[in-house]
C-alpha cells in the first residue's frame, strides 16, 4: 500500500493514502505489537520568558503557572516512529495581576488560557518489555485568549491570538500490562509570535508543560 | 519560409496559448488592483491618540486595544460610512482612574469630484461633491477623562 501511495501524484489522492496509511497501522508488519495508543495527561504549566510579565507593573507576572490537560492519539507505523494528533488546554493564572490591581484600587477579574491542536511525530529512542522512551515533536496551532472585567467594562485580551507554534518534549512510558501504561511527559512550548500588543513588537510565548498520565494501548 | 520556421521551431504554435494565459493573468491582476483601490476609497478610519502620561485601554466597537503607551495611537478601519463608538479609560493598576466615551460618525475616504448636467431650464447645472478625509482622530488628554472609576 505504501508503494501505491507513492505512485499517486495528486494531492487529494495523497490525502486519501495518508488516511488509509493511518488506518492500516494495525495490519503492517512493523515489528511492534501495539499499534494504537491514546494518552490522557494532566499536570502543571510553568510559563517562562518576558511574555508573562505585565507590560508596566514591574515585579508582577500577568500570567502564572496553572494546570494543563493533554490528550493524544498515536499510531505506531514503524518500530521506531509513531505519528499522532495532539490536543491540549493550558490554563494561565492571573491571580498575581488581580491582587496587584486591587492594591492600586482597581477591582478586576481576569482569566486566560491556551488551547492547541496539531500533529506530533514520536521517534522512539529506546524501549524494552516494560519501558518506552520517545521524543514528542509537535507542530501545533495555538489559540490563546483572555478576558478581563474592570468596572462596567469587559474586554478581550487583544494581545493574545491564534498562532503556529511547537511543542517538543520527551515521553516516558512504563508499561503496566498489555493495555495500560503510565506516562511522564515533560515538554517545552514555543509560540514565536504568540503575544503582541497593539503598539508593540511581538513576543514569544514559552513555557514548560510537565504532565503525567495514563496511556491505553490497542 | 514562415511555415518552414514554424516546423523548425515547434514551440511557436503553443505561443497563442501562453499569450492568452498572460492576458488572462494581466486582466485578473488589474481586476484585483481595481478592487483594492475601490476598497481603499471606501474605508473609514478612527484613530485614538494617547496624549496622557499613563497607559490607556481603548475599546472601539467590539475591538479592544489594551495598554496603549503614552504618545502612541491605535487606528481601526471600517468599510463605508461608520459610527465608531469609542470607550477610553486608564489601564487598571496605575493608581489613577478616569474614563470617557464618544461616538464618531465617519464618512469613507472620497476625493473631491465635480460634474455638470443639462438642467431643466436648458442650461448646465454643475455640482461639486466635497472631499472626505475618511479619518477621524481623538486625542486623549488627561482632562478628557472623567476622574471616576470605570
Amino acid at each position: 500500500m505504501f508503494m501505491l501511495c507513492r505512485t499517486k501524484s495528486y494531492f487529494f489522492k495523497l490525502l486519501v493514502c495518508f488516511i488509509l496509511f493511518v488506518a492500516s497501522a494495525p495490519f503492517q508488519a512493523a515489528g511492534a505489537e501495539r499499534k494504537y495508543s491514546v494518552g490522557l495527561d494532566g499536570g502543571i504549566f510553568l510559563p517562562t520568558g518576558t511574555w508573562k510579565e505585565h507590560p508596566f507593573a514591574s515585579r508582577v507576572d500577568q500570567f502564572q503557572k496553572d494546570y494543563v490537560i493533554r490528550f493524544d492519539i498515536e499510531a505506531r507505523y514503524w518500530q521506531r516512529l509513531g505519528l499522532g494528533i495532539d490536543f491540549g488546554f493550558i490554563a494561565l493564572d492571573a491571580g498575581d495581576w488581580e491582587r496587584y490591581a486591587a492594591e492600586q484600587g482597581d477591582a478586576i477579574t481576569a482569566s486566560a488560557s491556551i488551547f492547541y491542536t496539531g500533529i506530533v511525530f514520536k521517534p522512539y529512542l529506546w524501549f524494552d518489555e516494560n519501558n518506552l522512551l520517545k521524543l514528542n515533536l509537535g507542530f501545533n496551532i495555538f489559540a490563546s485568549s483572555g478576558e478581563e472585567a474592570f468596572g462596567r467594562f469587559t474586554y478581550d485580551y487583544d494581545f493574545l491570538g491564534t498562532d503556529v507554534g511547537f511543542l517538543f518534549g520527551i515521553e516516558y512510558n512504563y508499561i503496566l500490562n498489555e493495555n495500560i501504561a503510565i506516562a511522564l511527559k515533560p515538554a517545552v512550548v514555543l509560540i514565536p509570535t504568540g503575544l503582541e500588543y497593539a503598539d508593540g513588537d511581538p513576543d514569544a510565548i514559552t513555557g514548560f508543560p510537565l504532565t503525567a498520565g495514563i496511556r491505553f494501548l490497542f | 519560409m514562415l511555415a518552414g520556421m514554424l516546423r523548425k521551431y515547434p514551440v511557436y504554435p503553443r505561443m497563442p496559448g501562453k499569450t492568452l494565459l498572460l492576458r488572462a493573468s494581466a486582466m485578473v491582476f488589474l481586476l484585483m488592483l481595481s478592487v483594492t483601490i475601490s476598497a481603499d476609497e471606501n474605508l473609514a478610519k478612527m484613530t485614538v491618540v494617547n496624549n496622557t502620561s499613563h497607559y490607556l485601554h481603548v475599546l472601539i466597537g467590539d475591538e479592544s486595544y489594551l495598554y496603549i503607551s503614552p504618545d502612541r495611537s491605535v487606528t481601526q478601519e471600517s468599510e463605508g460610512h461608520t459610527t465608531f463608538v469609542v470607550k477610553v479609560f486608564y489601564s487598571p493598576g496605575q493608581g489613577v482612574s478616569g474614563s470617557a466615551e464618544r461616538s464618531f460618525d465617519v464618512a469613507p475616504y472620497r476625493e473631491e469630484s465635480s460634474g455638470c448636467t443639462h438642467g431643466a431650464n436648458g442650461g448646465w447645472e454643475c455640482t461639486t461633491s466635497p472631499a472626505s478625509p475618511g479619518l477621524e482622530a481623538w486625542s486623549i488628554a488627561p482632562d478628557s477623562l472623567q476622574q471616576a472609576s470605570p
